[in-house]
């Protein structure tokens, strides 16, 4: 960044060019006070506090206001500047309350002890007296009291310009203003409970519920700087330590990829951690009931057991299940256990089961199956596809640079069958039926190519086949005309053609893709027809333009980058790879021949397979597919005809119910590592807290199975050497190591030490072995799965934005169940209507599989026929009602899509 | 009151707030904007309810709350107040039983102050609804309120 030369008070200093004039004296050492300015809003000028002089300006200035320029001679401290201040602070002071309770940052107290304002002899103003201010307390996180607000407006313009929510505002006027949220009550209003106005607020005014009575910020023993462990954002979190517990959890602002922004799960979901409901001791199923055992004897008993079945049926009767809730280091290991201990490749995990369509079209298409782009794209880039994603609710963060980019003008298209809070911000939304995506994209490609807004010398220079596979492409569309298309899947031919114009005539533009689009039988042709319209309208493989799957959990991309994956060893290398296996087996120290060449089972076909006895053991770390498996009777039947299954996680699951051994895990929160999040950016993991009794770090249990099992793995010191042993065999972290990331993150592709990591994948070349990306024209197929009059209804499923997976941890934060915490199905009107059904109402929701009961919501969010329910609850388990068919090519289930009846119950 | 009939009226930009808030409370016969009416406005102009409110609690004109049939507005400028327009609103209180702000149980009239009416040379002056009075006494404010009742 260019610089320029200040002055203040006679020291020189270098600037960066147009930045302001407050941040660059205070980012120099020069603390000039003010109260009112945050590095991330708009300058304000209210307090006054920042006042100085500037040559050649009349009368004092507030320097949050002004631009830095070349030789600007400013005076930051003088008699009279100083004066000044502690007269406007005086008289701030004298309208406020002054408690302090020491759990929160105080800014004005420290100014007042600064000025000298704390003694009575120094104040010219008598204490003025408050209005009648109420303390807000109806939110479920926070609490605002107006008499310690100083009206700065930065939890105002936190809350717009920083999380572009916008849900506060001033009431009444001058002594007696005072922020509110909704129509006066904060826990009625659109607030959604990130926070930000907490973390950005100098007073104390808005202070957070949680752990209020406990905290004292004296007394906080560390605070570590960790990543958060819900979503795939990869949020940089800061937890503070108190008696061992985590006590709070604040954005760690000005790095990459959250710059201090939270949402409702990251800043308030860590109470889990200290549940009394963790599991503490290894657990032995004998004569049916669960006993507590000691480490030695639940390790010697898996390595026994493994090995019998082993022995006796081989090592294709032996699979595991990996996490996407845990660390690279321990799924690192896990994988090298399951090929080396097991002698199989039968590994996977939950990838499976969300973006496994997405990664087999963009392997296939463009070469690497993860995000083209970085976060910050999402703000700059001229237009948004967001399909099948929403991102408001299950990305919260990425979702920020959204609607900041939104507030900029960036087009938005939205393309759900559901309602989604982004429709709030969008251009256009296109609400097609649900399963025929495929039809829609190619309506569209045909539009962008009958208006010729395709990129000819992209296809030309950096497609395989060039315009003759585009004139294939081409052929195939030519069946989808406006009409058909709107035939086909509802969407008006006005909206079609406004989201072609849109995308088609964009500079830049970028596309989210989620599991709306993926988790469908033919999840994988969607992603293909995706790709095929990004290509030929040339917008992949530059700054801000490409296509982007958000991943839903923190580290379900590290876990398939480092090899938890069937057919691919770390860093996506084929197991067929003689070379690459060569390698690996060079670096674990072990004979090629020990490394099987043929790829396992995925996740569904593993359950098929102990359904069918096939799969005798199974070993899942933090895993719970007896809610996110699909047809989960059919799991159920499964996991009970194992005859051995070993589950280590950190709480009771539905999962753990059939466990022949239970092993206690450390949560995220106590153990060192690494997570990759949705934008390949490699971010570290840092313990903070013991973990409960004698619950461990997952890669030391695995590391003593495989041990007692007769496979010695290195004794590694700490995480860093299993990253470094990782690094070896993963080309695309090559160049990483846990000391490179002490500050921030890296984007993979990282390849030698020096390499900066990289933020745009394709610039030059696509990953193919050709270099070059390739067109798949697909078909637009009929859904197998229709309603029928015996189940007339196709039941959607998805996410929250206060819960999360399974529940295992979500639903163990009173903070985010006190917004949330009842299953429920959405109805339209006119369905609810015909049926009878009242809002609220009981049912049963019937399909070929299962049944469940749930209450009902009527709500115009889902278009009539259609279904909506979040899949969160154990007591109403969605999965119950899918199916396992598969789609073909990258083995996901169809979550998305399952044909049900509405039954009302009669009580 | 059709609160969409109103807002039909306007386009649905953000600039327009001001007036459908007029709008809506001069059309209220309780002489405000409801709970209700904020959300039909947030969802027309595509913002928040807070973005709302606040404006609402911003202009003293507007309000919130329900008021009555005759709202009775004292002016609380300088001039007014040296004229005596304190001694007004306690004999108003006393004749309605009501305080400032507040309004008669059986939703005739509201008592409040406003700014500057403009009306300094008559002062100390009211407006009830939209007619102006000036040279106010007790006694003229007495059969005022008689008349209205």
């Amino acid at each position: 960044m260019a610089k320029v030369k200040i002055y203040i008070d006679g020291k020189e200093i270098l600037a960066n060019e147009n930045g302001n004039l407050l941040y660059e004296a205070r980012a120099n050492g020069i603390d000039i006070p003010g109260l009112c300015y945050h590095h991330k809003l708009s300058p304000t000028g209210a307090c006054r506090l920042c006042l100085v002089k500037v040559e050649g300006m009349r009368g004092l200035v507030a320097s949050c206001t002004l631009t830095v320029k070349e030789g600007m001679q400013v005076t930051a401290f003088d008699n009279e500047l100083e004066e000044t201040r502690r007269f406007l602070l005086d008289y701030l002071i004298s309208e406020q309350n002054l408690e302090y309770d020491g759990t929160y940052n105080d800014e004005l107290r420290d100014l007042m002890f600064r000025y000298g304002l704390d003694k009575s002899e120094n104040r010219h103003f008598s204490p003025l007296s408050p209005a009648k201010f109420k303390i807000d307390s109806s939110s479920p996180v926070l609490s605002y009291d107006p008499s310690k607000c100083i009206k700065c407006f930065r939890c105002i313009k936190a809350c717009d310009e920083v999380q572009g929510k916008n849900v506060l505002s001033f009431n009444e006027r001058g002594i007696n203003s005072y922020i509110v949220a909704g129509t006066g009550v904060w826990g009625e209003s659109e607030c959604d409970g990130c926070g930000e106005c907490i973390q950005l607020c100098p007073t104390g005014a808005i202070v957070e519920k949680p752990n209020r009575e406990k905290i004292k910020l004296d007394k906080i023993e560390k605070r570590v700087r960790t990543t958060c462990p819900y979503c795939g954002v990869g949020c940089q979190i800061e937890l503070l330590v108190q008696d061992g517990k985590i006590v709070r959890s604040n954005g760690v602002e000005g790095v990459l990829p959250n710059n201090g922004r939270l949402c409702v799960k990251g800043r308030f979901g860590y109470e889990f951690v200290h549940s009394p409901e963790r599991l503490t001791s290894p657990l032995i199923r004998k004569n049916g009931a669960l006993v507590e055992v000691s480490w030695d004897e639940a390790l010697d008993y898996i390595a026994h057991r493994f090995l019998e079945i082993k022995q006796k049926y081989g090592s294709d009767s032996l699979a595991g299940y990996a996490s996407a809730k845990c660390t690279n280091e321990d799924n690192y290991i896990f994988q090298k256990f399951i090929r080396l201990a097991f002698g199989i490749n039968n590994i996977d995990y939950c990838a499976r089961l969300c973006h496994a369509s997405t990664v087999t079209a963009m392997l296939k298409s463009i070469g690497d199956g993860a995000a083209s782009n970085s976060i910050e794209d999402f703000e700059n880039t001229e237009c948004l596809i967001a399909t099948g994603n929403n991102i408001i609710e299950t990305h919260p963060i990425t979702a920020t640079y959204v609607k900041r980019g939104a507030a900029k003008g960036m087009k938005i298209i939205v393309i759900d069958p559901k309602w989604t809070p982004l429709v709030q911000y969008a251009t256009v939304w296109l609400q097609p039926r649900l399963g025929t995506d495929v039809a829609l994209l190619n309506g569209m490609i045909r539009e962008i190519i009958a208006n010729g807004w395709i990129d000819t010398g992209f296809i030309e220079q950096r497609v395989e086949g060039g315009m003759k596979a585009f004139l294939e492409l081409k052929q195939l569309v030519e069946k989808y005309t406006l009409e058909n298309t709107e035939k086909l899947t509802g969407v008006p031919v006005e909206k079609i053609k406004e989201a072609a114009e849109i995308y088609g005539n964009a500079k830049t533009a970028m596309v989210a893709t989620g599991m709306g689009m993926s988790q469908q039988v033919t999840g994988t042709h969607n992603v293909f027809s995706l790709l095929n319209m990004i290509l030929i309208a040339g917008k992949i493989g530059k700054e801000r333009s490409g296509i982007n799957p958000p991943r839903g959990q923190n580290n379900v991309q590290g876990a398939t980058d480092v090899g938890c994956h069937p057919a691919l060893y770390p860093g996506y290398i084929p197991v067929s790879n003689a070379e690459n296996r060569k390698h690996v087996a060079e670096v674990w120290g072990v004979p090629l021949d020990d490394l099987p060449d043929k790829p396992g089972l995925t996740t569904v076909e593993i359950m098929k397979a102990a359904y069918d006895g096939k799969i005798k053991a199974l070993y899942i770390m933090g895993e719970n597919p007896m809610i996110s498996d699909p047809n989960l009777n059919h799991t159920e039947e499964a996991l009970k005809k194992l005859e051995f299954l070993v589950v280590q996680d950190i709480f009771h699951t539905e999962t753990t119910k059939f466990a022949h051994v239970i092993l206690p895990a450390s949560s995220w929160a106590e153990k060192n590592g690494t997570f990759v999040n949705s934008d390949r950016r490699v971010l570290r993991v840092r313990k903070a807290v013991e973990s409960p009794g004698q619950a461990r770090e997952d890669w030391k249990i695995i590391h003593e199975i495989a041990k007692r099992m007769g496979v010695n793995f290195p004794s590694y010191a700490d995480e860093s050497e299993i990253f470094d042993e990782l690094a070896s065999v993963t080309p695309i972290m090559a160049g990483i190591s846990h000391k490179r990331l002490e500050h921030h993150g890296i984007q993979w592709p990282c390849p030698t030490p020096d390499h900066p990591g990289t933020s745009t994948l394709y610039l030059d070349k696509f990953n193919t072995p050709s270099g070059k990306a390739k067109l798949f024209p697909v078909e637009y197929v009929e859904q197998s799965e229709r309603a029928t009059p015996e189940y007339p209804f196709i039941l959607n499923s998805g996410r929250i934005l206060y819960h999360y997976h399974t529940g295992t941890m979500s639903r163990r934060n009173k903070t985010l169940t006190g917004y949330t915490n009842q299953p429920y199905l959405l109805m339209h009107p006119n369905d609810a209507k015909k049926l009878g059904i009242e809002d609220n109402e009981l049912v049963r929701v019937i399909s070929a599989r299962g049944h469940l009961s749930t209450h009902i919501r009527i709500s115009p969010e889902v278009l009539e026929g259609e279904l909506f329910m979040p899949w969160h609850y154990t007591e109403s388990q969605v999965n119950r009602l899918t199916r396992d068919e598969l789609d073909p090519y990258s083995r996901i289930a169809p979550f998305k899509l399952s044909a049900v009846r509405v039954e009302k119950i009669y009580t | 009151m059709n609160i969409d009939a109103i807002l039909k009226k306007y386009p649905r930009k953000k600039e327009y707030l001001i007036e459908i808030l007029h709008d809506i409370q001069n059309q209220h016969p309780q002489q405000y904007v409801s709970e209700d009416a904020v959300i039909a406005v947030t969802q027309y102009l595509k913002i928040k309810r807070a973005q709302v409110y606040g404006v609402l609690g911003y202009y003293s004109i507007l309000s919130s709350q329900s008021r009555g049939k005759y709202l009775i507005r004292i002016c609380g400028s300088p001039v007014c107040n040296m004229m005596g327009s304190d001694n007004l609103i306690d004999f108003i209180s006393g004749r309605l039983g009501i305080e400032l702000g507040q309004t008669t149980p059986d939703g005739l009239f509201t008592l409040e102050t406003t700014e500057c009416l403009g009306n300094c040379g008559a002062a100390p002056a009211m407006m009830v609804n939209q007619d102006m009075y000036g040279s106010l006494t007790p006694e003229k404010v007495e059969s005022i309120l008689k008349k209205l009742k």
